[in-house]
């Protein structure tokens, strides 16, 4: 097995070196200062939407959820409240009431004219509670005590009905349909299963966040995907370890240029195939792969002496490929085609294993047939990587899907303006680690430099 | 487009055609002509002589957010118009069609830049910006890749066409979208792929004889290559596999091998 002391070099979104000669560690999430940010800013939010707590009380429409359908309308109980008008004092009562001390990093920002609220906490509080609920229930509770004692309500004018308006029909339903959400989306009783949480934004949420910025967007998407490996176990040994943080760099963060190199040796006139054959000349030049045996028609059999490293150099490819291949029909729906493409030749063109031990091409082929023909139902956009359809690839499936959604112009139905309209109103606000990891992930990995080993 | 060669293990004939549609260079033999019209009119998503229909302005009036990989990334032309994406799909028969379907799927990996494709049961569906498609429908529809008996234009009901040969060696179709025009000994579509009626025949020419087919076909299958003397993709195959479940286990057991 290889050793952990891996040097790369990080380039940004348009190929400039960053940050030079980092050891592979310093891109961990348990080291990297910038990636550790990110997640504490996924950990710690909720966004409240006041505009949309202020309708459904002033229609009745609470609860939002029936077996069929959305609308639960409870005529009788209207309450006419200008919450959206009154947004300040109502974000002063909360910052007030979450800040642990004065000056803490506690964040309330009015967003839209007081339309919704984005709340980070305060870091304490998520150090004390026990699960990702403990930041959004208390924003809720608190939002719902600020309603009523701006509006000076009483449990006989109507009380009970403002926790519907914010948090749903929950405890009722497992489910929250209010006006309560976060960064992610995951509400912990729904979630289907251990280390999953951070894989439960929709790809076009991601889409949103990075403004449509093909090489960010792949690279907060790979990170929260590696993130959710070393949340679920799946990075725990040093082998696995290696694995995820090798393509993490090469796949999320550009390591030694490797994607942008190969997507503009393709840009013009290359094809899914021609970056198979490009990054096969790429890693024998870079003696992560060999020939071991030459065929008599001439075929030749590589093998590798470092397949986590040859593992991270395919899913670089494989998103280049998909950003070649969509990138030219400015289109996200070519994706899994350009994935199930990229490694059923790979396999046969080197005999070496393709992306993830075969779990990508599976989990591909999976997507492709689910997405289209007569079984066709969401467009890649509405996938989230915690979808029984995506998550058995460990990582190198949806930074691909996100590339493909912010090349499209405009040809999805379940569009990022449809879906995520949410992100896109509080991208401004979110912290560079999050708008701009790579950038940003760089900068914390230069500091960690001469540090580790 | 870039000039290639993606390997492939091998040395009978099967192997050899492989290795020519995974070549970015080869040029498959034209064997019709069809007007533009006529694809036009087979694919039936609008008639002759109208204009594309877009679903997006086009990409010089789009107003984008600055990104370095949109800038690079040249779209073809059907995307710079903002066409609407349209298929056409393929059943490829198992008696010897030229390309079954995992091949024909590998085969636009190779040729075509911005594609969404899907091989599924025998069809196999290709989707492209609209102008793009009726281009590349052309090149798919004139040259050896199609052979009127043994590959059909089908968009739905695609069923029943692997499993059995009709009289005059057409694949079946619940559809009746082809007949074998005994006179001329050609083949002509009577409906769309959708099955609408067309308003004249196409004539999609003769099919090619047992022969012809056993030369440019691309499957391996007993009575002509036999699968188990493929020896080179076999030893390929085998070692993939156990690779994949070597590495399933542990990434660094592969190390070295």
């Amino acid at each position: 097995m290889k050793s952990k002391s891996d040097i790369i070099d990080l380039y940004d979104e348009r190929g400039e070196l960053i940050a030079e000669k980092i050891p592979l560690q310093a891109i961990s999430p348990l080291r990297n200062r910038a990636i550790r940010d990110a997640i504490m800013t996924f950990k710690r939010s909720a966004i409240i939407n006041l505009k949309k707590a202020e309708h459904a009380l002033r229609t009745g429409a609470l609860g939002s959820e029936m077996g069929i359908g959305e609308d639960c309308q409870i005529p009788g109980c209207e309450m006419d409240l200008d919450i959206v008008a009154n947004a300040g004092a109502i974000a002063d009562r909360i910052r007030e009431w979450l800040q642990v001390e004065e000056g803490d990093d506690t964040v309330v920002e009015v967003i839209d004219n007081g339309e919704m609220l984005f709340v980070l906490v305060p870091t304490r509080r998520v150090e004390m509670g026990s699960d990702l609920a403990n930041p959004r229930v208390n924003v809720g509770i608190a939002a719902a005590h600020a309603i009523i004692e701006a509006f000076g309500l009483t449990p006989f004018t109507g009380t009970e009905v403002i926790k519907s308006a914010i948090f749903g029909r929950y405890p009722q339903s497992i489910t929250t349909k209010g006006a309560l959400s976060g960064l992610i989306p995951a509400w912990p009783p729904t979630v289907d299963g251990v280390g999953l949480n951070f894989r439960t934004n929709m790809v076009n949420d991601i889409v949103a966040m990075t403004n449509k910025d093909t090489l960010n967007g792949a690279a907060l998407s790979s990170i929260l995907e590696h993130v959710a490996m070393f949340d679920s176990g799946d990075a725990i040994h040093p082998a696995y370890e290696r694995y995820h943080l090798l393509g993490l760099a090469y796949q999320g963060l550009n390591a030694d240029n490797l994607v942008y190199d190969l997507v503009k040796e393709n840009a013009v006139d290359g094809t899914i195939g021609s970056v198979i054959v490009d990054l096969i000349n790429r890693a024998a030049k870079d003696d992560v792969i060999s020939v071991k045996e030459t065929l008599p028609s001439g075929f030749k059999i590589y093998k590798t002496d470092d397949a986590s490293l040859w593992n991270a150099y395919v899913a670089a490819g494989q998103l280049v490929s998909v950003i070649i291949n969509c990138g030219a029909m400015r289109a996200a729906q070519g994706v899994p085609a350009s994935m199930v493409e990229f490694n059923d030749m790979i396999k046969l063109a080197t005999g070496l294993p393709d992306i993830d031990y075969g779990r990508g091409l599976g989990t591909s082929i999976g997507v492709s047939f689910y997405s289209h023909n007569i079984y066709g139902g969401a467009g890649p956009g509405a996938f989230s990587p915690a979808n029984p359809l995506l998550r058995h690839c460990r990582g190198f499936l949806a930074p691909c899907f996100v590339a493909a959604m912010c090349l499209d112009a405009g040809t999805q139905m379940f569009n990022t303006e449809l879906t995520s309209a949410t992100f896109l109103r509080i991208r401004d606000i979110l912290p560079e680690e999050v708008k701009k990891p790579i950038k940003s992930v760089a900068e914390a990995a230069l500091e960690l430099k001469g540090t580790l080993r | 487009m870039k000039q290639f060669q993606i390997p492939y293990p091998g040395d009978d004939a099967v192997a050899n055609k492989r290795k020519e549609w995974l070549n970015a260079s080869f040029s498959p033999k034209k064997i019709r002509d069809m007007s533009d019209e006529d694809i036009v009119r087979l694919l039936g998503h609008r008639k002759p002589g109208t204009a594309y229909s877009s679903v997006h302005p086009p990409l010089d009036e789009l107003k984008e957010a600055q990104d370095p990989i949109k800038e690079l990334v040249e779209p073809t032309p059907g995307a710079k118009a903002g066409d609407r994406i349209r298929y056409i799909q393929f059943a490829d028969s198992r008696h010897l069609a030229p390309l079954p379907p995992w091949m024909r799927f590998r085969m636009y990996g190779v040729r075509l830049r911005g594609f969404d494709s899907l091989a599924y049961s025998g069809r196999t569906l290709l989707e492209q910006r609209e102008r793009d498609l009726d281009k590349t429908s052309k090149f798919l529809m004139e040259t050896e890749i199609f052979d009127p008996a043994r590959v059909a234009l089908r968009s739905i009901t695609v069923h029943g066409f692997s499993l059995r040969l009709d009289e005059d060696g057409l694949m079946f179709d619940a559809r009746r979208r082809y007949i074998f025009n005994k006179e001329t000994g050609e083949v002509e579509y009577t409906k769309t792929q959708q099955s609408v009626p067309l308003e004249k025949r196409i004539r999609v020419g003769r099919p090619m004889s047992e022969e012809d087919l056993e030369k440019v076909a691309t499957l391996y299958r007993f009575g002509v290559i036999s699968p188990r003397d493929s020896d080179e993709l076999l030893k390929v195959m085998k070692r993939i596999g156990e690779l994949r479940v070597l590495g399933g286990l542990r990434p660094d057991l592969v190390d070295g091998r």
